[in-house]
């Protein structure tokens, strides 16, 4: 099977490629991190422990995912982080979708997984017990080993913005904060259950 | 619409493909007093299935087939290994589908609508041959398609107002019959730049209604055009101009969900049914006098190279073995500019803060310029000007991913995304020029790769990489044109701004491979876009085409089924019924 070329790599698509990923640790990589419990509003999904059933996480990737897409796009007063429009809830959910790119569900998975791995090896800790900052300088190291790492956060990002600027309907952009933060004017009309935007093909 | 064995037969026309090529011809002929099957692969959807759903409407596949399922084959040149390289779509990062399902494509349009210039039809004897390319005159000429670009603008409901300008329009008319719409601020800033420049702006027609018709509501303005499906039935999809009309005579069936593979013939040579997969994927089979294929240029080419009979071992209409050939995109390039709001003053951000969604302002002065090398009139194009795409999570991805350091994340994103949104405002431009016709680029058969249904699918060669002549006078004249527009960007005072012009073929905007002429042995179609092989065969999507224009093609398409729907009426025996 033909390697494709990263140049071809639009914005908006998500391709994926081999990834000759050798999972030496996965025997032992048994123990996850506990997240905190941090307060949050009530229809907040931070943690995998308050969400409905999840669809294609487990609780602990859904944790993982959740402090990655936290440092990606981070909260702020007056502008919406991915913890605040439920980002992680929406990739859950939105994956799980017939005209999902499956192959994104492997890239996502594994990227986490090394992520992890990185964070174990550079500061002996998982990185969901990391400081921001300490988080954050993992994201760089991750970004700096090569084209594999640097297209998985690309991959993160794509979603990551989905859930931001998207539809409530799909589980994100809650209480529409994504659009108020950038004082987007959405388009009508807009769908009012999810039925109306189920796949077609 | 009705499906399984419940279909009548011995139907006047049947249309296969749904969109701007097929709908007018439904029209005319079921509003004529005929019976006319319309054939389409993809749903019927209408109003109640459309939303500005950011996700749902532009970036899953909604209105188009998954490319697991339904590829095509790309094939193209690969300079590092000097051959040619087979590639599906799912893999090459193309996607030629645009909109399957009643009314196609046409749904998702903006609705930037230009009619061809006179010229336009004599390309090769106004401006000459180019080595390497296959540039060929039409045999009609703009006199004749005239009167049916001013019936679209009825019928489609185009709205716009007649400025004159060095390249205006002959029109048989004095004027649009819809008002333009309303425009953004920026509309006047640009008309002030471009008469400063010694330029010639002009309000760009639009196939949106802009009042109200009897069935037919005006635009609401949310801005939401391009790649959207319209709420209000205001844009002039070949669904509401001529389908909805067509099916309120009784005479019209619409087959949804239908996807056509064969088309037979009987040893004479004539088509005596089409086979389709019906909802159920079952085998159904009907009947017609008259056939008319209207899929989009390469949908088109492969049913006819599919459709292999005793008289057609190269497929359907294909003996002269020109079938796919000269396949056509549109050269295109575009500009881009930001108005920074911290260095502007108050009264300008109050202008361009406001949320009118259209500028609607083309330029055409650069339709014909001097060669700067020859000195000679040489063919360029038009340059349209409009704000950047509405969906926000394009624009934010691309603030992410436009940068030299790959991706932007965290704060820094978040200052840029703030940036972006709050603090300036985005124009783009857009530029058509002429795609040259050569023998690299065409459609075929693949001989490998197959379809959900079991079906070869098409193979696209595009050729446009290839180090040639007429590769290097289409990219030339998109530089050239492109960077006029700049130069407009310049006038304005835009920040950031640049332009791209590598003539990529336009995967939204394709015609060519069964084109039409007066000579059978170079041609595929008659001046009525009737086979001139099979008699009761009519092709009426923008398969036609020699040569495109320095335009989008959606208005041509609709004007010449137009066209041809007048003569197919004629062959049927005239007006029956005038209901």
């Amino acid at each position: 099977m033909k390697k494709k070329s990263l140049n071809k790599i639009q914005t908006t698509t998500r391709r994926s490629f081999l990834v000759n990923l050798p999972i030496v640790f996965s025997s032992c990589y048994i123990i996850f991190s506990e997240v905190a419990c941090l307060k949050k509003p009530i229809n907040n999904f931070w943690n995998a422990k308050d969400k409905p059933s999840l669809k294609t996480f487990t609780e602990k990737e859904y944790n993982l995912i959740t402090s990655i897409q936290d440092r990606l796009l981070p909260s702020d007063k007056d502008f919406s982080g991915a913890k605040d429009v439920n980002a992680t809830y929406f990739l859950d959910l939105i994956l799980n979708r017939s005209d999902a790119d499956k192959e994104d569900i492997n890239i996502i998975k594994q990227g986490a997984i090394e992520i992890d791995l990185l964070s174990l090896k550079v500061e002996q800790i998982y990185f969901n017990d990391l400081s921001d900052d300490k988080k954050d300088k993992i994201l760089k190291s991750f970004f700096e080993i090569g084209k594999k790492e640097r297209y998985f956060l690309r991959v993160m990002m794509i979603y990551t913005l989905e859930a931001l600027l998207g539809d409530p309907i799909y589980g994100g952009n809650v209480s529409e904060s994504g659009w108020k933060s950038l004082n987007h004017q959405a388009g009508f009309p807009r769908p009012s259950n999810i039925e109306q935007v189920l796949p077609t093909y | 619409m009705i499906s399984g064995n419940n279909i009548m037969n011995d139907f006047d026309v049947c249309i296969i493909g749904s969109g701007a090529g097929g709908s007018p011809i439904a029209k005319q002929v079921s509003i004529a007093g005929y019976s006319v099957v319309v054939v389409e692969k993809g749903p019927f959807f209408t109003e109640k299935d459309f939303f500005k759903d950011e996700i749902g409407e532009c970036r899953r596949n909604k209105y188009t087939p998954k490319l697991s399922e339904e590829p095509h084959m790309v094939e193209t040149y690969d300079d590092e290994t000097n051959s040619w390289e087979n590639t599906s779509t799912l893999e090459a990062n193309y996607d030629f589908w645009n909109g399957c399902m009643v009314g196609g494509s046409s749904n998702l349009m903006s609705g930037f609508f230009h009619r061809m210039k006179p010229f336009d039809f004599k390309l090769k004897t106004t401006f000459g041959d180019i080595e390497g390319a296959n540039i060929a005159d039409w045999p009609i000429s703009y006199e004749d398609l005239e009167p049916y670009y001013t019936l679209a603008e009825t019928e489609v409901g185009i709205s716009g107002v007649v400025v004159d300008h060095p390249f205006a329009d002959k029109r048989s008319t004095p004027n649009f019959p819809y008002e333009p719409l309303r425009e953004h601020p920026l509309s006047n800033w640009i008309d002030k730049a471009g008469h400063e420049l010694g330029l010639n702006p002009f309000p760009i027609p639009r196939a949106i209604l802009s009042k109200p018709t009897e069935t037919r509501s005006s635009c609401s303005y949310t801005g939401f055009c391009g790649s959207y499906a319209c709420n209000t039935k205001a844009k002039g999809s070949a669904r509401v101009a001529f389908l909805e009309p067509a099916i309120k005579t009784n005479r019209c069936t619409i087959i949804a969900n239908a996807k056509v593979f064969k088309i037979v013939t009987n040893e004479s040579g004539k088509i005596t049914n089409i086979k389709y997969f019906d909802n159920n994927n079952k085998i159904q089979s009907l009947n017609a006098k008259y056939y008319v294929v209207a899929c989009q240029s390469i949908e088109t080419s492969r049913l006819l190279l599919l459709s292999k009979g005793s008289k057609y071992p190269n497929g359907l209409s294909n003996n002269n073995g020109l079938v796919g050939k000269n396949l056509l995109f549109t050269a295109t390039g575009s500009g881009w500019g930001d108005f920074n709001y911290h260095k502007i003053d108050s009264k300008k951000v109050k202008e361009l803060s406001s949320l009118e969604p259209f500028i609607n302002r083309a330029f055409q002065d650069f339709y014909v310029y001097s060669d700067p090398e020859t000195k000679k009139n040489r063919k360029g194009g038009t340059i349209d000007f409009l704000f950047d795409h509405p969906n926000p999570i394009s624009s934010a991805i691309s603030t992410s991913f436009n940068t030299k350091d790959y991706i932007l994340w965290g704060r820094e994103l978040k200052n840029e995304l703030e940036h972006y949104f709050k603090h300036s405002r985005h124009i783009i431009f857009e530029v058509f020029c002429d795609w040259m016709p050569t023998n690299d680029t065409n459609v075929s058969l693949d001989l490998e790769k197959k379809d959900k249904w079991d079906i070869p699918v098409a193979k696209v060669k595009l050729g446009n990489n290839l180090d040639t002549k007429a590769n290097l006078h289409t990219k030339e004249t998109v530089e050239y044109v492109a960077s006029q527009g700049y130069k407009i960007l310049e006038k304005l005072g835009t920040e950031n701004s640049g332009y791209y012009a590598g003539a990529h073929p336009s995967t939204n905007l394709v015609a060519g491979g069964c084109r039409f002429g007066l000579d059978p042995k170079t041609s595929v179609l008659n001046i009525f876009c009737q086979s001139h092989e099979v008699e009761n065969l009519f092709i009426a999507d923008g398969s036609f085409m020699p040569t495109g224009g320095s335009v989008p093609y959606t208005w041509t398409i609709y004007a010449n089924s137009l066209r041809i729907a007048d003569h197919i009426v004629k062959r049927l025996g005239g007006i029956k019924d005038k209901k």
